[in-house]
């Protein structure tokens, strides 16, 4: 920014990213009503067992005769009158209980009756925030209860006190009958989420003079349904507005040409397809298939496997307000430093532990075949690819705006938690991990900013990764990264087909010479997301090559490369 | 050694120049500028290599800039062994000038140059090889059109960014306006300089004149240059009312194509040998003082200001960039509607082939006004001299010839 | 009457000059062709090649083309000829390689130009090829002096389009400033053929080209593996003639001679005995007729191994790396590859080329090379220093050899390269 201009346009945007980000809370995109608003609770007398269900907003008790019904508060536990509600009062948690009166029954099969208490217990979906905790009652109310934890782990207390090292009986919703024994703190983790999702019965007998069930049900993010859909809306609305945008920017720049009497072929959209290709077995074509695994699991992961690596904080813009997730992302704990100081050491070691072990061993190799939201960006620029829309003229000049850009989100993404902000607010992909695997969450200036993703994700391949400051944070270590980027210099003929290539916009890669050993040298950069692009568009043989731990997974072939190019249905004989 | 070379010609031409007194403060000026202790000394912070870069630009940036515009013999044997045989000695000398084992003018130094000619372009990639910080600038192939104007501005811009970081100052619009002012003020005193350096040639011979004219170049202080000019020209003018004036009916050339760069000063020599009456220039040299200037106007910026200057100096700009050096041939085409030329001596200097290209395009316009051209193909070396002299010698003769035949004619 | 007919009429003696220029011109290139005929191991493919380059110097005949398709003339491998062809015409490479039109061109020319564009000029004065003569363009880059100038030169005299070669070719800015050239370019040619760059043009022009490409890697790899498989005048032969071939068809001539090689790989039968020495050309274009060098070279018991000049491999060597499949995608890569490979001397910042020199030293063995400079050829003199000292550190030997458009230096040319070739053979003698 060597001019005057120039420097007044970067304070200024910086000011504008800086205040839109401190005020990201107060600018809705797309917000759900309040969920202990929109939640309503009915109770039916129909026979059934004790349990809650949940149909869309409306949460009902079933077999609720003679059931009374407590919502837990932060004042304590609370009846609520003939177990119905409009709506619950703001300091609730988000947990209802219903206790019928004991009885008499015989359920164990021992003959004689003994004492039984039904209860239900729930928890509603917004109390699985990040790091699910959701909370107890303890109170004599409700003798029996299980409280969950980490989504996946139950604590059971008997009368305020765990019930440690003994065995409870737990029924899932498909009928599977499962013997849980709980550790010296009462809790037991041999539940997977998957296995508690349509609601699971436990069932605890300490002798055979009493038997304690409760019914527990946690509110279900569902996918492919009714719900689902109005959990997609943000993303929906995300995805059309930046469309419209597209259009309008294609419309525009049609005008624009026709005015400076450029050829007309330029903004035409064509649909002449380069012909469908088998892709072949190779870097590209793994690369695909990671990307796409990778979208899955980290989107309904927890739900396709039934477990999730909580402990692994995969550092990639999978949001995690998605608990659905195959393994936990580490943005949250980077863009709100203040609350990962106050985690417990081991916690912290853990978290600082799987970071440095992901960036070494990957480094942004995790950008290029793992994130999702880069997944987003890369499928964007192959449907421009597809209809040949002319996209952003690439240039030193763009690369130094998007550097620019990326230090400003640095601060924001490293800093703004600290003085009372939070980057989830402003962060883009938290429109995309959680409504797709329906979380339903409200979304602020997020939506905007997505929106400006997806658009100059479309005409600049992978616009964003050049300014995420989550990758930025993970190139740091490249140094030392297993993951490498060798060049031959005296085969480089420097013909910046690399450079052209890179979404990143390195330009070392094209333009370095000089190194200790000239067929060896390393080009790697922090920016470099291994995305392999500029190997493949290198036409000489070796002149450009990645390593993972010293080994050549990928080196650039000229002969390979004419083959891409060449035409159809030609044989090629070697 | 350099400064042999140099005060050789500067001691002929004291030694034939006794009457006009002002003169010597030039000829000390450039002894100053040429000597060896000043260079050993000398170490400028801009060297403008070749005279192709605005000269307003390099001076609004930094006052002390050095020119290296070739010109002497002395340098093309230092530089022999790194240039191929046919590189011309413009290019040689000026290599000559940065790379040589006596002074190290370009210590400190960036230097700035346009890559007019292949010569210009090989010569950059020779100094950088050898560690001199070089600014090259891209000239368009054609001065005339908007295109081409644009992007020589475009080119020019970077130049001044590389100038400033090395510099460590800033371009701003005032300092540009003055230095083009300046340079407006100069060409003035010239102007009037010539005009009355030529009312009387036999006290200042020709070569003195281009000498006197060339020396602004090397000036430490342009406003006192400018001074001593003006006192010079009073001084001329008495000597014109004073004394009396024979007419001079030597034959009036007009010398064009490659220039004549001090201290090689071997071609004015010989045509005053010859008994011809040089009368004016169109080279790119001399050609950089004849240039128009923009009007700078307030509320621009320095972009602006360029652009205007690229407008009105590459229409007029000798250079071996353009693909048809159109100005050139115009300045003749005006020369020889405007004065009295007898015959047009063609320079070309061996290497320089963008001249012999041109020569054509001269020839055809000189003979429709029908005046006769002489190619005249030299280098920097003294042994052709003698050849050369009959030959201009002989050139002369046709020419008076052609004259008295004229004036028969007329009457 | 025909217009040849009224013009020897009315021009008698213009038609006498254009009755030797036939003829002489038509002996050197049944000369150089028949020389290279003779040499042994020569392909059959080889046979289509020679054909072209007989048809268009000693027929005399236009460049063959599907029917009503017209030719742009180029100057320099920096006019990328799948432009050309995206637009409906066809690209021949008209730098001038005849000893004949030179001594034409001398005259209109100044004495130290180089020959190429004397060359050029008198195939202009003579107007005797209609090969140069029916281009309804011509593309000139403008690159070293004489091609600056010839392009004002040919501006008065034809429809001419100057392109301006950014000297900063690593600048993106500049870069982008050569891509509106070529629109312009692009425009200008869409005048003569009456079409508009589209993009399906433009990706079919690129496939095409792509293709000759795919096939020159083929042979490239092909020599790589067996150095000694092809005399390097017969590649010289091959890739001159792609200059005045509708690229399809030079595409299917290469496979051929591609498949020929291939299996002569098979069966090991190498053109040439173990010992022979491999010698890299480099430096001014060697164009047909101008074979004179490579011919010596052959003849006087080397083998040209490889060759690092733009009317050789380097014509076709770069392919455009098309990152962006939208016009301007292509456009930019074919800037790109225009200019950024590009070894020519012109540029300021040549060091690629020394690296492109050392990459052909490791990929065909070389052990000697020749620099070719051609008088007049100022560019390519400055950078012989530069060689010298690379080839120095490197220990292999090298010889400057200027040379001109006459045969009057052959006995001398022939004497020093058969000493260069005897060294190489029997190693160096240390005094």
């Amino acid at each position: 920014m060597r001019t005057a201009k120039g420097r007044i346009i970067a304070v200024c945007i910086a000011a504008a990213l800086m205040l839109l980000a401190w005020f990201a809370a107060d600018i809705p995109f797309y917000t759900f009503d309040e969920p202990l608003s929109r939640a309503s609770l009915t109770s039916v007398a129909d026979g059934e067992p004790l349990s809650f269900t949940y149909e869309n907003d409306v949460i009902t008790l079933h077999g609720a005769e003679g059931a009374t019904v407590y919502g837990l508060t932060l004042s304590g536990v609370a009846e609520i009158p003939g177990g119905q509600a409009d709506g619950f009062p703001s300091d609730s948690l988000g947990a209802l209980a219903a206790v019928k009166p004991a009885y008499q029954a015989d359920t164990d099969g021992d003959g004689a009756s003994e004492t039984v208490i039904d209860a239900a217990k729930t928890d509603m979906e917004y109390t699985q925030e990040y790091h699910a905790t959701t909370s107890a009652f303890l109170d004599s109310r409700l003798p029996f209860e299980a409280t969950l934890s980490e989504r996946h782990v139950f604590t059971f207390t008997l009368n305020g006190a765990p019930l440690a090292n003994v065995q409870i009986q737990a029924v899932l919703s498909s009928g599977e009958t499962l013997t849980l024994l709980t550790d010296k703190s009462g809790a037991s983790d041999a539940l997977s989420i998957n296995d508690i999702r349509g609601g699971v019965q436990f069932v605890y007998r300490p002798d055979n003079t009493a038997t304690y069930r409760l019914n527990y049900r946690v509110e279900d993010n569902t996918v492919f349904s009714l719900r689902w859909l109005s959990a997609m809306m943000p993303f929906t609305l995300v995805v059309l507005v930046a469309l419209i945008c597209i259009i309008l920017d294609v419309m525009l720049r049609k005008q624009l040409y026709q005015k400076n009497d450029m050829p007309e072929s330029r903004v035409k959209i064509t649909h002449r397809g380069d012909g469908f290709r088998l892709p072949r077995f190779g870097f590209e074509l793994i690369r695909w298939a990671v990307m796409i695994a990778s979208f899955v699991l980290l989107i309904w992961g927890g739900r396709l496997l039934g477990s999730a690596l909580f402990n692994v904080e995969l550092p990639v813009l999978a949001c995690p307000y998605n608990l659905d997730q195959a393994t936990s992302a580490g943005c949250y704990w980077f863009s709100h430093l203040d609350v990962l100081l106050g985690l417990p050491i081991a916690e912290i070691l853990w978290f600082v532990g799987s970071f440095a072990v992901c960036a070494v061993l990957f480094g942004r190799m995790l950008c290029g075949f793992v994130c999702p939201l880069g997944f987003v960006q890369d499928v964007l620029h192959q449907l421009r690819q597809a209809l040949h829309v002319e996209g952003v003229a690439l240039n030193e000049k763009l690369y130094a705006w998007l550097r620019f850009i990326k230090w400003v989100l640095l601060v924001l993404f490293l800093g703004i938690g600290l003085v009372g902000g939070s980057f989830c607010d402003f962060c883009p992909a938290i429109t995309l991990s959680p409504a797709l695997a329906g979380f339903k969450t409200s979304i602020y200036f997020s939506g905007f900013v997505m929106v400006a993703v997806l658009v100059s994700g479309f005409f600049k391949r992978r616009c964003f990764c050049n300014v995420c400051p989550m990758g930025y944070l993970l190139g740091l270590p490249h140094k030392v990264s297993l993951a490498r980027l060798k060049k031959d210099a005296v085969a480089c003929t420097e013909c910046g087909a690399c450079y052209e290539a890179c979404p990143m916009g390195i330009k070392s890669i094209f333009m370095v010479r000089e190194g200790k050993d000239e067929r060896r040298i390393d080009v790697t950069t922090a920016d470099c997301i291994f995305c392999g692009e500029c190997i493949r568009r290198c036409p000489e043989d070796g002149a450009l090559y990645m390593t993972l731990a010293g080994k050549k997974i990928y080196t650039a072939s000229r002969m390979q490369f004419m083959r891409d190019y060449t035409s159809r249905g030609k044989e090629r004989s070697k | 050694m350099l400064e042999k070379e140099a005060f050789e010609i500067l001691d002929e031409i004291e030694a034939v120049n006794t009457p006009v007194q002002e003169a010597r403060w030039f000829i000390d000026m450039m002894r100053g500028a040429f000597s060896d202790n000043a260079l050993k000394h000398l170490k400028p912070r801009l060297i403008v290599l070749g005279e192709d870069i605005p000269q307003e630009l390099a001076l609004a940036l930094d006052p002390k800039a050095r020119f290296v515009l070739g010109g002497s013999l002395e340098t093309t044997h230092w530089s022999d062994a790194l240039l191929p045989r046919d590189a011309d000695p413009v290019s040689r000398s000026a290599c000559g000038w940065l790379l040589n084992p006596h002074f190290n003018l370009a210590e400190d130094a960036l230097v700035v140059t346009a890559l007019s000619s292949d010569n210009r372009r090989k010569l950059v990639q020779l100094l950088r090889g050898h560690g001199i910080k070089v600014a090259a600038a891209d000239m368009p192939p054609k001065g005339t059109t908007r295109a081409g104007q644009e992007t020589w501005t475009q080119s020019m811009l970077r130049l001044v960014d590389d100038m400033e970081r090395h510099l460590h100052t800033r371009l701003t619009y005032r300092r540009l306006a003055s230095a083009i002012e300046e340079k407006r003020r100069l060409q003035r005193g010239i102007a009037a300089f010539r005009q009355a350096a030529l009312a009387v040639p036999h006290y200042i011979p020709a070569v003195l004149r281009g000498i006197v004219i060339e020396s602004v170049w090397y000036a430490p202080d342009r406003t006192e240059w400018l001074r001593q000019l003006y006192r010079l020209t009073g001084e001329l003018r008495a000597l014109a009312k004073a004394r009396y004036v024979r007419p001079d009916d030597r034959p009036h050339v007009l010398l064009a194509g490659s220039p004549v760069i001090f201290p090689n000063e071997k071609l004015p020599n010989l045509l005053e040998a010859s008994g011809l009456n040089l009368v004016d220039r169109v080279d790119s040299l001399s050609m950089q003082m004849r240039i128009p200037s923009p009007q700078p106007r307030r509320f621009e910026g320095v972009d602006d200001l360029l652009s205007h200057i690229a407008e009105k100096r590459l229409p007029w700009e000798v250079s071996g960039a353009w693909t048809e050096n159109r100005g050139f041939v115009a300045a003749i085409k005006t020369r020889l509607e405007k004065q009295r030329v007898d015959g047009i001596v063609y320079h070309v200097l061996k290497g320089q082939v963008e001249y012999d290209f041109e020569l054509p395009r001269v020839e055809a316009l000189a003979s429709s006004l029908g005046v006769p051209v002489f190619r005249l193909e030299t280098d920097y070396q003294q042994q052709d001299v003698e050849q050369l002299r009959i030959r201009m010698e002989a050139f002369c003769e046709m020419l008076r010839q052609q004259n008295i035949e004229g004036m028969r004619m007329a009457q | 009457m025909t217009q040849q007919e009224k013009t020897v009429a009315l021009y008698p003696a213009k038609a006498r000059r254009r009755e030797r220029f036939d003829r002489k011109s038509i002996a050197v290139a049944e000369k150089m062709l028949r020389r290279v005929e003779e040499l042994s191991h020569r392909p059959q493919a080889l046979t289509s090649f020679i054909e072209t380059l007989s048809s268009v110097f000693v027929d005399r005949e236009d460049a063959i083309r599907p029917e009503g398709m017209p030719t742009v003339g180029t100057y320099c491998v920096m006019v990328p000829p799948e432009l050309i062809y995206a637009l409906g015409a066809m690209p021949v490479k008209l730098c001038g390689g005849s000893y004949t039109a030179f001594n034409i061109g001398d005259d209109a020319a100044p004495r130290d130009a180089c020959p190429l564009v004397k060359a050029v000029m008198g195939f202009e004065e003579i107007d005797a090829m209609p090969i140069y003569q029916n281009c309804s363009l011509m593309a000139v880059p403008v690159t070293c002096d004489c091609k600056k100038k010839l392009a004002g030169w040919l501006s008065e005299r034809r429809p001419t389009t100057v392109l301006h070669v950014p000297a900063n070719r690593d600048m993106d800015a500049d870069m982008e400033r050569f891509v509106s050239e070529l629109y312009a370019l692009s425009e200008q040619i869409g005048k003569a053929t009456g079409e508009a760059l589209t993009y399906e043009g433009l990706s079919d022009a690129c496939r095409m080209m792509a293709d000759a490409q795919y096939e020159l890697s083929r042979f490239i790899d092909l020599r790589r593996r067996y150095p000694r498989l092809i005399r390097g005048v017969f590649a010289m032969a091959a890739m001159n003639a792609m200059s005045y071939t509708w690229a399809p068809t030079w595409t299917k001539q290469m496979k051929a001679l591609n498949d020929e090689l291939a299996a002569l790989a098979r069966k090991k039968q190498m053109a040439v005995k173990e010992n022979r020495p491999r010698l890299l050309l480099t430096g001014s274009p060697v164009v047909f007729p101008n074979f004179k060098l490579p011919l010596l070279i052959e003849e006087m018991g080397g083998l040209l191994a490889g060759d690092e000049t733009c009317m050789g491999e380097r014509g076709l060597y770069d392919p455009p790396a098309v990152v962006d499949r939208t016009v301007d995608g292509m456009l930019r890569a074919l800037a790109n590859r225009a200019t950024r490979p590009c070894t020519c001397p012109t540029f300021a910042d040549n060091k690629r080329r020394i690296y492109r020199i050392r990459q052909l030293i490791d990929d065909y063995q070389i052990q000697g090379v020749v620099y070719h400079v051609l008088r007049g050829c100022l560019v390519y003199d400055y950078e012989y220093a530069i060689l010298e000292e690379e080839m120095g550190k490197l220990n292999i030997p090298i010889i400057r050899v200027e040379t001109d458009y006459n045969e009057e230096d052959v006995e001398q040319l022939r004497i020093r390269i058969e000493a260069f070739i005897e060294l190489i053979k029997y190693g160096r003698n240390d005094p």
